[in-house]
This record gives C-alpha cells, sequence and structure tokens, in this order.
C-alpha cells in the first residue's frame, strides 16, 4: 500500500469515535476499522474531566487496531465547543516586480499577511482557509499567478479557537502512546464528509447537531463563507425534557429518542406515552404534545441563531443548494421539516456519502465528522508530503477552487 | 412637591396617541413625550414634548412597518432623547408593538434609559389578530429584546383590550383601548407624584419592578354611582386583561393604585382590598395607594400592576429588607441598588433550572443562559 492508513479521533460529548480510513488505488477512502464508546468526561464538546476521557479514548483505539487490524501509533483529531468562531480577513501586498507580474512569492507573501489575522492573546488559529484573491479591483481571481497588478490581496477565512481547550482535547491523546498528526474543527470535517462538489458550488450550510455542541459551516460559491459552533446540542434537548416533566435524564434520553419530535405533531387530545418505573422512579404518563412544544422550543432556537448568524454574514441568498443536516441530531423526527420552515430552504440529511467500507459507518449521519477527518488526513498528508511537522499549517487549495 | 422626576415617553404612533390621553388626564404634572418618525402624528397629539426621529432617513412620513428603520432613526437622534432624559428618576415608555417605530425605536431608547439611570418601566401593546404575522413576528421580537433591556415590561395584548371595551366602531375601539392604557399609566404616575392619603412612593412601585422578574401584566377596572367600588372590582376581576382573574392567583406581587373623587369612603377602599386579596395568593406582596381627583365625584377606576413570573421566597425576603429603608434619591445609588437586584434574581434561576449542566460553565449567548431551558426562558407554558 502506497499511503499509510489513516485514523480518525472524535471525542464527542456522547460517543468516542475512532475510525481507520484507507486510500485505495482509484483514489476511494474505504473506513476499514472503527471503535466507539460512550464518552465520559467531555460536556459541550469540551474535557472536563482528563484522566475518564483518556481511559474512553484508550479503549476506542483498542477496538479500532483490533477491527482495522492495525497498530496506531498516530491520529488525527476532531475538535469541537462553543468557543471556535471564524472571521474573514484580506490581506494585502504590493506587488513586488511589476513588469514580470505576480509571483508564487507574492502569493506566498499575501498569505503571510492574510493569515496575521490580530485575535485575542488566548485563541489560537485552526484553519486559514483561502477564499479569493483580489488584484487592484478585480474581484474573486482565482490563480493571480502571472497577471499583471499593483496590489495583490487575499481573503482567508480563519477558524479559531481558545488555546486551552484545543490543548485540552490533544491532551487527552498525549496520555497515551500516540501521536497527535493535526487537529481539525469538527465542523469542517462534517461538511467533507456529506458534501458534493455541486452542492458547494451553488452554496449550501452544513449543520452537525451533536450531543453538546452544534457546528455549522457555509460555503458559497464553492468556497468556504463562514464557520462556527455553539455550546448547544442534544444533550440540551434531554436536559429540557427531564426539566420539563422532572424526569431522570436517562429517561428523558429515552423519551426523546422514542416520542420526540421537531415539529409538534400531537394535536387536542393529544395521546400519552408512558414511562415504565424502575428503580428510584415511581413512572409516569407525559403529553406527547407537551413534550413536543418543549423539544420543538428548543430546536428551533438552535436553528434561529445559525439562521440570525448566516443573516448578519449576508449569505442566506448565496445558498442555492439548501442546508443539510448531520450529526446524531438528525435523526430527531421532525428536523428537516423544521429547518426548513427555519431557513425558508431546501434541507436533508447528509450521510458520509465521500467514503466506502463499513456499511455501519456510511450510513450515517452521527459518523459524519468522523469520516471527514479521515477525508482531511487524506488531503493534507497529500498536500504536504514532508509529513506532520507542519502542525496546524497554512492549507491551501484544498477548499478552493480545485 | 415632588423630588421624584417622572418622564412619560409616547414611542411611534400608537405610543404617542396613547401618552396624548396621558397628557390629558396628568395636566402638566409629570412631563410626558412623544417620539415618532411620523410628522402628522406628532401634530395632532398634546405632549409637552414632541420630538421627531430619523427625518434623515424616512423624511418625516414614518417607517412604514420597519422595525430596523425604526431602530437606526433612534439611533441618529439618541442625543435629542437623551436630552430628555437627564435627571429622571422613572422612565415609563408607552409603545404600540408590530410597527416600525414602536418596536425598532423602544428598545434604543430603553437603554438610553437605562444608561441615564432610571428606572425604566415598559408598556407596550401588542397587534390585534387581524394584523397578520408578520407584525406579530416583529412584534415578538421587540417584546423579547424589550424584556431584556427594561426593568419592566408590561406587554397587554389589544386584543384583550378589545375584550374589555366592547365590540364597537373602529375609530371608537382604538380610542378607547388607547384610552384605557392612558388612563392606567396617568394613575400610575399620579400615585408616585401626588401626596395622597395612603401614598405610595417610587419605592414601592420600584420593588414590583424588581420583583417582578421583568414581566408584569396591567389590569384596569372602573366604575360610577353608588356602588362603583363593586363595580370596579368586578370590572377588573372579570377583565381578559388579568385573564379572569388568573394572573392574580399565580402573582407575587402587585401594585394597585384606586383613582377617586373626594367622595371615595374608606369602606369602598376595604371592599377592593378585600375582593383582591381573596383573589391573590396567600403570600402576594400588595402595595396599595389612593389618588384623589376633585372632578372624579361618582366615578372610581382600580389600577393593578401585577407581577407575572414568581420569584422564590428566599429572594424576596432578601429584597424586602432593603427596599423597605428609606430610599435615598440619587441616581448612582439607585441604578446601584437596582443592579444587586437583577444579579440575585439570576442566580436564584440558574440554580433551579439548569439541571445536568448545574456545575458547569454555561453557554452565555447574547445574554441568555443556554443551558436554561428553553421553554423556561421563553415562558411557553407546558401540560405537565
Amino acid at each position: 500500500m502506497a499511503v499509510s492508513p489513516i485514523v480518525a479521533v472524535e471525542i464527542g460529548t456522547s460517543k468516542v469515535v475512532a475510525l481507520v480510513g484507507e486510500l485505495r488505488e482509484d483514489g476511494h477512502v474505504v473506513i476499514t476499522g472503527m471503535g466507539e464508546a460512550a464518552s465520559s468526561g467531555v460536556r459541550k464538546g469540551e474535557i472536563v474531566d482528563l484522566e475518564n476521557a483518556a481511559v474512553c479514548v484508550r479503549s476506542v483505539l483498542g477496538m479500532a487496531e483490533q477491527s482495522g487490524n492495525v497498530y496506531i501509533r498516530q491520529v488525527y483529531l476532531a475538535v469541537s465547543g462553543g468557543h471556535i468562531q471564524s472571521v474573514i480577513n484580506r490581506g494585502t501586498v504590493p506587488v513586488l516586480d511589476r513588469r514580470v507580474g505576480i509571483t508564487s512569492e507574492d502569493v506566498e507573501q499575501v498569505m503571510e499577511v492574510a493569515r496575521a489575522v490580530n485575535l485575542a492573546p488566548d485563541r489560537e488559529i485552526l484553519h486559514t482557509i483561502c477564499r479569493h484573491y483580489c488584484i487592484d479591483d478585480q474581484e474573486r481571481v482565482l490563480k493571480p499567478v502571472g497577471m499583471d497588478g499593483a496590489k495583490l490581496s487575499l481573503d482567508v477565512l480563519v477558524v479559531h479557537g481558545v488555546r486551552t481547550r484545543i490543548n485540552n482535547t490533544v491532551r487527552v491523546i498525549k496520555n497515551l502512546p500516540v501521536a497527535v498528526q493535526d487537529v481539525a474543527f469538527s465542523g469542517l470535517c462534517s461538511a467533507l464528509a456529506v458534501l458534493r462538489t455541486e452542492q458547494k458550488k451553488s452554496g449550501v450550510v452544513v449543520i452537525d447537531l451533536g450531543g453538546g455542541t452544534t457546528n455549522y459551516l457555509a460555503y458559497a460559491d464553492g468556497v468556504v463563507a463562514a464557520a462556527g459552533a455553539l455550546g448547544v446540542g442534544g444533550d440540551h434537548i434531554t436536559n429540557d425534557v427531564a426539566l420539563a416533566f422532572n424526569i431522570p435524564t436517562s429517561q428523558a434520553e429515552t423519551l426523546k429518542r422514542g416520542s420526540g419530535s421537531a415539529l409538534v405533531q400531537a394535536t387536542g387530545s393529544s395521546p400519552r406515552v408512558t414511562l415504565p418505573p424502575e428503580v428510584g422512579f415511581p413512572g409516569r404518563t407525559v403529553s406527547v404534545k407537551a413534550l413536543q412544544t418543549v423539544i420543538h422550543a428548543r430546536v428551533q432556537e438552535i436553528l434561529t441563531m445559525i439562521f440570525r448568524r448566516l443573516e448578519r454574514e449576508a449569505l442566506l441568498h448565496q445558498i442555492g443548494a439548501g442546508v443539510v443536516l448531520t450529526g446524531g441530531g438528525a435523526h430527531l423526527k421532525g428536523m428537516v421539516e423544521l429547518a426548513e420552515q427555519v431557513f425558508g430552504l431546501p434541507c436533508s440529511i447528509g450521510t458520509p456519502i465521500n467514503v466506502n467500507g463499513l456499511a455501519s459507518v456510511t450510513g450515517r449521519p452521527e459518523y459524519a465528522t468522523c469520516c471527514g477527518l479521515v477525508l482531511y488526513g487524506f488531503k493534507t498528508s497529500a498536500e504536504r508530503p514532508g509529513g506532520s511537522s507542519f502542525f496546524r499549517g497554512l492549507w491551501r487549495g484544498l477548499f478552493g477552487r480545485q | 412637591m415632588s423630588r421624584v422626576k417622572i418622564l412619560v415617553a409616547g414611542v411611534g404612533s400608537a405610543g404617542a396617541r396613547i401618552v396624548d390621553r396621558t397628557a390629558e388626564a396628568l395636566a402638566g404634572a409629570v412631563p410626558v413625550a412623544a417620539i415618532d418618525t411620523d410628522g402628522r402624528t406628532l401634530a395632532e397629539v398634546h405632549a409637552t414634548a414632541k420630538i421627531q426621529i430619523g427625518m434623515s432617513r424616512t423624511g418625516g412620513f414614518g417607517s412604514g412597518g420597519d422595525a430596523e428603520l425604526g431602530r437606526m432613526a433612534a439611533e441618529d437622534d439618541l442625543e435629542m432623547v437623551r436630552a430628555l432624559l437627564t435627571d429622571v428618576h422613572l422612565a415609563i415608555l408607552v409603545a404600540g408593538l408590530g410597527g416600525g417605530t414602536g418596536s425598532g425605536a423602544t428598545p434604543v431608547i430603553v437603554k438610553a434609559a437605562q444608561e441615564a439611570g432610571a428606572t425604566t418601566l415598559c408598556v407596550a401593546t401588542l397587534p390585534f389578530d387581524f394584523e397578520g404575522p408578520q407584525r406579530k413576528a416583529v412584534a415578538d421580537r421587540a417584546r423579547a429584546r424589550l424584556r431584556d433591556a427594561c426593568d419592566a415590561l408590561v406587554a397587554v395584548p389589544n386584543e384583550r383590550l378589545v375584550e374589555v371595551v366592547g365590540d364597537r366602531g373602529v375609530p371608537e375601539t382604538f380610542a378607547r383601548t388607547e384610552e384605557l392604557i392612558g388612563e392606567a399609566v396617568s394613575c400610575l404616575c399620579k400615585l408616585i407624584t401626588r401626596p395622597g392619603y395612603i401614598r405610595l412612593g417610587f419605592a414601592d412601585l420600584r420593588q414590583v419592578i424588581s420583583r417582578s422578574g421583568g414581566a408584569c401584566t396591567l389590569g384596569y377596572g372602573s366604575g360610577r354611582g353608588a356602588d362603583k367600588a363593586q363595580q370596579a372590582l368586578a370590572g377588573l376581576l372579570k377583565s381578559p386583561l388579568l385573564e379572569q382573574g388568573r394572573v392574580l392567583e399565580s402573582s407575587r406581587c402587585m401594585l394597585v393604585g384606586i383613582q377617586g373623587g373626594a367622595d371615595l369612603t374608606v369602606k369602598e377602599i376595604t371592599e377592593i382590598m378585600k375582593g383582591l386579596s381573596a383573589q391573590a395568593a396567600k403570600d402576594c406582596h400588595i402595595s396599595m395607594g389612593t389618588v384623589i381627583e376633585d372632578t372624579w365625584n361618582e366615578r372610581l377606576a382600580i389600577t393593578v400592576v401585577a407581577s407575572e413570573a414568581a420569584l422564590s421566597m428566599a429572594e424576596d425576603l432578601q429584597q424586602s429588607g432593603e427596599t423597605e429603608s428609606e430610599l435615598d434619591l440619587e441616581g448612582e445609588t439607585i441604578k446601584v441598588r437596582r443592579k444587586a437586584g437583577v444579579a440575585q434574581a439570576k442566580l436564584q434561576f440558574d440554580a433551579a433550572s439548569r439541571g445536568r449542566f448545574k456545575d458547569i460553565e454555561p453557554t452565555i449567548l447574547d445574554g441568555e443562559d443556554l443551558d436554561i431551558p428553553t421553554f423556561v426562558r421563553k415562558r411557553i407554558p407546558i401540560e405537565k
């Protein structure tokens, strides 16, 4: 095999997943191994108990080694959390020698300048994604090398997060005899896994509804236009249900999955569901309508917050291909319909389509992030044959037009 | 002479028309301002100060229902509004939500009033159902912003008002609803500014405001003739404004103003207060005051401001200790105290309803703690 397999690890709020992916000669990525366990020590996508999280990851990596028949020494890691934000920055440089036109040196130079975005001292850049070049007043230039112009500008989208929190996720792995090759924003990974090129060209929003966080990423005109995360997710829905009916969290989770819906479908004299008694819980019945009202309020709020953010960035009219929902939350009934109401755009559920292999993984939205991370691993390692020395380095072209 | 400086301001056309009534009733005792983008409305009202905002953007023809335009108009001309608010202790802002100026400009003006150190009470009418979902959505958004911004928001759905005044011709219906709110607001002002026999001060109002948790309901009932007290009480309790008295049952704190002529008797007051106490929860804190108008013989009106949200007992106790003490009327002191009260309210709330997120760092976005269930924050009733 020419390229060694890539292992992707996502330490999520509800589950820890590791996937082993191999690159076949025909260019397809095949998932050959996986490990999964219920998560502990993670809240809202961030590590709160390093030790427990490490135990979890260790067992998951063990499973992945066995099923994928590999020995894992290094992994790619997905990071998430409400602290992750994005900002668009424009860098401008004068063209060095106007007689020869723009050279690759000018391009290097403008990238350096565009990357140097002013962030608060506690923040760290996760990704710098090139959007488009601009020569003098000519916007949206794709490949500037060789062109004539006095000044060259570059728009980049900088995805950044709080350094200590990113590092804490990395530290979970560092406690194990495994190295971290690179980290990537979960929302970006999900988009890589579920989107087709046509969708990116006509503009699309991917919303990954996770357990503790909701990540989103928008493409407009083939390039990433916005990215971000909210520290609110499926756990909040469960918590709302538990508080509304004063029932244990485990019961609330069952209720959410069984009778929950993002839309209030039950009418007037609504049916009730019975929760069977168990130790320390006397059992009770809950009105389906009330349950759906609680869930609807929360999900609508999450979607509306993302809608508002995209509205603020004036992106909505550039989204032709609609909204793709993924992550475990996409299983919630009525999700697509509610998203259509909120965004006024066609919505669908996205499963990892750009990978093959284990059917239990590729057909399910909750594995989108991890599958995408495998893809991310292959794409970045192909772009920098030198290996992993360029940790969190500049990442060029991958999300631009190809 | 009163040392408490009050400003009543009507924002938007509906607000301006309502304060027109208030201005009439108050006859100059309290400054009344009308703030609107539409020059015609301003020309019609009798306010002591009229401010036309957003001339440069609207050309003086109103905001055409665009709340964003209303907001920008207020921001453009905020200096003029600020000048009105200097040294004001209590700002009562009246607006009709659903249109452009009322929905857009009011939150901006409330914020300016807060910054000027005033306690802000906002009385807002919500659009009729027939005005359509668009205006309702605008109103709901404005209402949410106001609830965050001001110390207490009294929201009055127009639909309920019509039930009070009865189905009449359109001009009369509107006139009567405006009159009703205008009267209620003027009654509040009089309670505070006039030395009555049973006096209700600024401190009492402030206490209701700080205990209300931000949302209040307005009730109004009036009567004439020999059994005017009975009439007014029955009207108040049956009134859809208080949901046929249901609001009183759950309210923790209410302020009652009784307005009458020189013939108002102690017996009548006792009757009214008995009737109200019977409806209210046992531990409800009731503050009462009277206003005597010489021209109001054979006439009586009751105005009730009742809190909707119930705060915990412990907190009530903590707060009552503070507010019952003599009030220091220097702007700064008031502001500091009020802020302390708000912070307490939030802490209580957090511990009670964050569930599994109790001990971890909250997710705060745009001033809202997202770990608290959405239905709690938006006050969506859930059938248990």
